[in-house]
């Protein structure tokens, strides 16, 4: 019987580029490449200049790697980068403004646990994201995009916006409710 | 070293080697982290200076004495309540709860939370230096050694009562009206009427610390009401007159 290798973890990765091997950061490429560019597509809704955007997301994790606390978890870390950069990208539209100041952060809100959605719901909003995903308010969609399209859950989402889990689960839960008013409105079926 | 699977994990990787990109080192981060707790002890240190002077003025002015007037105080109260100190108290607390609810994993709470704490923590630590001779020196150091910066601003907001109240030693009386003098030397004289509200208890007489609510016309205040100090808020408030006797600092209200 062979054994096989144990896929190390990122954080076992990033230990090791630490350490020196640097030529490890291929693997951390390979496995978040595809996914961050996923994310961006879909944030964005455009495919010009998304490729630059995630090689500096990868160059900017890079550069700090050693700002990371490897007993932490990679994966929020390197999509907080990812949502800055894609922020930042979105800052210089202008047709799309980003709320200066947002209550929903203010406040505590009682909407706060992860609502199992039946796999047949779920599967529908996947399917409605797809088609109208850039219509969709830019403070919802990103919630929208990480839980359903990324599968995260909702500490990871919280983390990764800097957020309470309660105003993660309100922006899901009013994402879902504006996804499906749009879609009505648009004589899709659910 | 692994072969590239796509053109970006190439160019990454090309990058790193040619040194285009490097890892920043570690003590940049410390050096930033440094920073932030400089800056946010500074702030919260300015805070807490601030915050405890606002405490200690509205003692030292008799605004905290003004509820006991009823309605007629609070709303004089409301009136002259420093709004300007209040107002640069809470922009402070709201920076301080901004930064850390930015830097820390304070995000995880709704930003209200963040700011009730510091809030909290603000305001016990504040009253505690109010009530502390800290302040209570630098006033001493004003007031002797008249420091250009200080001075006035001890002066406006300690010693100035807020409108149309007079806290001071009664030095005359006479039927139905008496004089005082006020920490500032000022010969304020008062008028008693029969709808004068008097605190049970108290008698007007000469050497008496006392505090009066009333309108200043024509250099007589008609009191609406009068009511003795607390034991050693008066003994400071005669303490204070009495030397302004001894340096012969007697003159009469400014206000018409």
């Amino acid at each position: 019987m062979v054994n096989e290798p144990v896929e190390k973890s990122d954080e076992q990765v990033v230990q090791e580029i630490l350490d020196g091997n640097t030529d490890a950061f291929a693997i951390l490429v390979q496995r978040y490449e595809p996914k961050l560019k996923r994310y961006g597509w879909r944030f964005l809704s455009q495919t010009e200049n998304i490729e630059d955007i995630v090689q500096n997301v990868f160059l900017s994790v890079y550069e700090n790697l050693r700002s990371f606390d490897v007993k932490r978890r990679f994966s929020p870390w390197i999509y907080r980068i990812a949502h800055n950069a894609f922020v930042n990208a979105l800052k210089k539209r202008p047709h799309e403004p980003l709320p200066f100041f947002d209550p929903e952060v203010l406040f505590p809100h009682p909407l706060s646990l992860e609502r199992p959605d039946r796999d047949l719901e779920r599967k529908d909003l996947k399917e409605m994201l797809d088609k109208l995903l850039s219509e969709i308010s830019v403070k919802y969609r990103e919630p929208l995009i990480l839980f359903y399209l990324q599968e995260l859950d909702y500490a990871t989402i919280a983390e990764i916006l800097h957020l309470p889990i309660s105003t993660v689960g309100v922006r899901i839960s009013r994402g879902r409710t504006q996804l499906k008013k749009i879609s009505e409105a648009k004589g899709y079926s659910t | 070293m692994t072969t590239p699977n796509s053109p970006l994990e190439e160019k990454i990787l090309k990058a790193i080697h040619e040194h285009r990109v490097n890892m920043r080192p570690h003590w940049r981060y410390t050096l930033r982290m440094v920073g932030l707790i400089v800056l946010l002890m500074v702030i919260a240190a300015y805070l807490l200076f601030h915050a405890s002077f606002f405490f200690y003025a509205l003692h030292q002015n008799g605004s905290l004495l003004l509820p006991g007037f009823g309605i007629n105080g609070i709303s004089r109260l409301f009136n002259s309540f420093p709004w300007d100190l209040f107002a640069i108290g809470l922009i402070l607390v709201v920076i301080i709860s901004a930064i850390v609810g930015q830097k820390t994993r304070a995000y995880r709470l709704p930003f209200i939370y963040t700011l009730a704490g510091i809030l909290a923590i603000a305001t016990l630590v504040s009253v505690l230096i109010a009530w502390s001779p800290f302040h209570e020196k630098f006033n001493q150091m004003a007031t002797d050694d008249n420091f250009s910066v200080i001075t006035p601003i001890y002066q406006q907001y300690t010693i100035e009562e807020p409108g149309e109240t007079f806290i001071g030693e009664i030095t005359q009386v006479d039927d139905k009206q008496f004089t005082l003098i006020d920490r500032r030397g000022y010969v304020i004289k008062v008028r008693v009427t029969n709808s004068t509200n008097i605190q049970k208890g108290f008698s007007i007489a000469k050497g008496e610390a006392t505090i009066v609510i009333g309108d200043l016309q024509n250099g007589w205040v008609n009191a609406e009401a009068i009511n003795t100090l607390p034991l050693q808020f008066g003994k400071d408030v005669i303490s204070q007159v009495q030397k302004n006797i001894e340096k012969g600092e007697q003159i009469p209200h400014p206000k018409k």
